[in-house]
Parts: C-alpha cells; sequence; structure tokens
C-alpha cells in the first residue's frame, strides 16, 4: 500500500474507531454537552435583564460556558488509552505518531466541540440573539474549539502520568484558552453591533492554525516521554 | 533474503537509582527464540520494553539490522509485535472491530483473519464487546492481533498467562510455527512449558 494512503487510512480509522466507542458509551461525550445546554439555557431565566442587554452579554456567557463544558472532557483524550493499554500499541505502532494523536484530537472535537457547536444556534434563542449572529457565534465556536482541542491534546499527554491531573490540565489549559474566548465572543459582538468582524476570524484562524503546526508532534513527544 | 537481526550492545536500564541490568549484549537472528529468566522485579517487562522502544534504556544500543531502532521507528514497529500484561483493546468495541483498527494501521497485516479466530476458538464470540470476555479470552484476542499483525519480531511478556493448557499449547506452536518461518521471538515468562523450545536463554539477577 502506498505510503500516504495507509497513513490517511491509519488517520481516519483512528477517528473512526472513537466516534464507535463514543457511540457505545454516550454518556462520555453527553455529559458535557447536557452541562452546557443547561447551564447556558437556564442562565437567562437567573438573571434579569431586558432583551438588549440579554443578546448583548450572550456570546460572551455561551463561550465561557463552551469553554468550561468543553474543558471538562480533555482529560479523557488519552486517559482510557493508557489504563486499557492502548497507549503503547499507538507508540508501537508503524503509523507515524503524530498522526494518530491528531486523529485522536480530530475526534475529540467531533465529539466534543462539533455537538456544542450545532446546539449553539437553539441556546442563543434563550439570549434574543439574531439567527444570523447566532450562526457567527456557531462558526467562532467551530473554529475555536478546533484550536481548544489541539492546544488541550497538549495539554492532556503532558499531564497523563500525573494523578488526579484534571485540574492541573484546567491550569495548564485555561490560559491559553483566554486569547480565544476574548477574540471569539469579541468577533460576534464585533458582528452583532454592525461592524467588520473579519480580524476576529483572521485571529482565531491564526491561532488555530498555529496550534495545529505544532500540537500532533509535541502531544506526540510528550506522550512517548511519559510512557517511560 | 537478507537475514533479520535484533542486536544488543551495552544495554544498562535504571529505574530510579536501582540498576536492573548493566552492559548487556546479545543477538537474536530469525528462527531464534530468546527466553528472558528472573524473579520478579528483576527488569524482564523493562527490558522488554525497551527493546520495543517503549523505553529508553540509559545507555547502549538496540539494532534491527544494523540501524537503531530511534532511527527509524516505523520501520522497527512494522516488524515487531508486542504481548504485554495489558490488552490494549478497546472494552467497548467487539473482538472483530478491536483487530480491525490493528489492522488498518498495518499495511503487511493479514487482512483474511477469520481463521486466525477460528485456530484460536474467537470465531464464535468475535461480535462480543470486548469487556466482558474472559481473562482468557482477551488473551487469545491478543494473540490473535499477533498473528494478524505478521510481524517479524514478537515481543511476549508472560504469553501463557490467564490460559489454560490448551491456549497454552496454542502459544507454543503459534511461536514455533512463527519462528520455523523465519521469525524471531523473545519473551518473559515464568513457565515451563516455554523453556523447552527456547534456543537462548538470558537470566536477570
Amino acid at each position: 500500500m502506498n505510503k500516504y494512503l495507509s497513513i490517511w487510512v491509519g488517520f481516519t480509522s483512528t477517528v473512526k474507531r472513537d466516534c464507535l466507542i463514543s457511540k457505545k458509551n454516550l454518556s462520555q461525550f453527553l455529559n458535557p454537552l447536557l452541562l452546557f445546554i443547561l447551564v447556558s439555557a437556564s442562565l437567562p431565566f437567573a438573571v434579569n435583564l431586558n432583551e438588549s442587554d440579554l443578546s448583548a452579554i450572550g456570546p460572551g456567557i455561551i463561550w465561557i460556558i463552551a469553554i468550561l463544558s468543553f474543558l471538562l472532557t480533555l482529560s479523557n483524550l488519552y486517559m482510557h488509552d493508557q489504563d486499557d493499554g492502548c497507549l503503547d500499541y499507538m507508540l508501537l505502532s508503524p503509523q507515524p505518531l503524530p498522526i494518530l494523536t491528531f486523529a485522536k484530537t480530530f475526534a475529540h472535537w467531533i465529539l466534543s466541540g462539533l455537538p456544542i457547536v450545532l446546539i449553539c444556534p437553539l441556546v442563543a434563542i434563550f439570549y434574543q440573539m439574531e439567527f444570523d449572529v447566532s450562526l457567527i457565534l456557531a462558526l467562532t465556536l467551530s473554529i475555536g474549539t478546533f484550536a481548544l482541542s489541539l492546544v488541550g491534546s497538549i495539554g492532556a499527554s503532558l499531564t497523563l502520568s500525573t494523578k488526579n491531573n484534571s485540574i492541573l490540565l484546567s491550569l495548564l489549559v485555561l490560559p491559553v484558552t483566554i486569547p480565544i474566548l476574548i477574540f471569539g465572543a469579541k468577533t460576534v459582538v464585533l458582528y452583532q453591533n454592525g461592524h467588520t468582524s473579519l480580524s476576529g476570524f483572521y485571529f482565531i484562524g491564526a491561532y488555530c492554525m498555529f496550534a495545529l503546526s505544532f500540537s500532533p508532534f509535541v502531544s506526540a513527544a510528550a506522550l512517548r516521554i511519559g510512557s517511560e | 533474503m537478507p537475514k533479520n537481526r535484533l542486536n544488543i550492545n551495552g544495554l544498562t536500564l535504571f529505574r530510579g537509582e536501582r540498576c536492573l541490568f548493566r552492559d548487556l549484549n546479545f543477538d537474536v537472528s530469525d528462527g531464534e527464540i530468546l527466553l528472558i529468566k528472573g524473579k520478579n522485579g528483576s527488569g524482564k517487562t523493562s527490558l522488554l520494553r525497551a527493546l520495543s522502544g517503549l523505553l529508553e534504556p540509559d545507555q547502549g544500543q538496540i539494532l534491527w539490522n544494523d540501524i537503531d531502532i530511534k532511527k527509524d521507528r516505523q520501520e522497527y514497529h512494522q516488524n515487531l509485535s508486542w504481548l504485554s500484561h495489558k490488552h490494549g483493546f478497546k472494552k467497548e468495541l467487539s473482538v472483530k472491530e478491536n483487530l480491525e483498527y490493528e489492522l488498518s494501521l498495518r499495511s503487511n497485516a493479514i487482512h483474511d483473519f477469520d481463521y486466525i479466530l477460528n485456530k484460536l476458538s474467537l470465531d464464535k464470540i468475535k461480535n462480543r464487546p470486548f469487556g466482558i470476555l474472559s481473562a482468557g479470552q482477551k488473551r487469545r484476542a491478543s494473540l490473535a492481533r499477533m498473528i494478524i499483525s505478521n510481524a517479524t519480531l514478537y515481543l511476549l511478556d508472560e504469553p501463557g498467562s490467564n490460559l489454560d493448557s490448551e491456549g497454552q499449547e496454542i502459544v507454543r506452536s503459534m511461536v514455533i510455527d512463527h519462528t520455523k518461518n523465519n521469525g524471531i521471538c523473545v519473551m518473559a515468562t515464568h513457565q515451563d512449558t516455554f523453556e523447552k523450545i527456547t534456543t537462548n536463554v538470558i537470566e536477570l539477577a
């Protein structure tokens, strides 16, 4: 088999396998999604704000809840693989390790980030946001959560060998998510106020590409070192 | 056809302050079965992990066909099949789904594996989730993965554990068949069943 075709097959089959596991173990990815829906949908009822104020704070609130519920899923990225020994087999695979770590990160985004992106236009209704604004919000979240998966992969691989790593992982990842949060929410607010929002997209796009350029390699190196 | 050879030069490994082995030298070639013996905690598993590339030795070199395994990991891992205490299967997926995933990662794997499942008495349980299988059945599934990988070098850590006498006999014949076909096998085990078929023995203190 052609080398590149073999790498592509390795990538797609890893993504498919992780998706299949989640299909058979629904709670793993439904819990953070439910948390996102429940918190973001109930918050407008708890605060006494008028329509325009609610739609003004909506993007920021939804972004914060999305990031926090997303952070909950990060510690699972490699932990189950370590527990059942799959990590050793991943390290001993003839496939390039960065490709496998990227496949796992991509599967993580499909299972944890994409559902948030898809559900956010519905959640935006609770914040009296216009439909086009909610689509811009979904677009920023799709790029932003993918960048978070990439950055989170590094954090998850670095903290894998430490016990009860969830807190350490959050402390590591949360600071680097702040620029994404600021620009993601600001982009939606700019669009909402009739300004051009392209600069925001450029920033989160560049952040995502920057994370993509090194995350698979750093994660692979951290997993290899951690396995010793 | 070139001969495959695993060449170990001056291997030294520490775990913390403790030296597991120092300046270890040995070669294993086509058709050979090397048995690593030693008490619990003597470093058998660590040596196997070092041979696989999972563990970085403190000193020394591991050469596969005269090339340092660190220089071309992918080529080495294409030729390597690993059996350890942990199964490395996903409990949510069936035996078949787990094996199909392994198959997709290896370009030289055996694609028609039904006869292998049959040989290991896994054909009737291949669609059951891996998590509900018995310890022995899980071990058999790991053995199926080894055969399917179609690798030259087998690294086996306690290959007979959790297996009944029939299962152990299957492993024994599997190892013999593999080395007859110019395969190489390095194993660490306490069981006498395998000692009779080995060509070389290393005893760790």
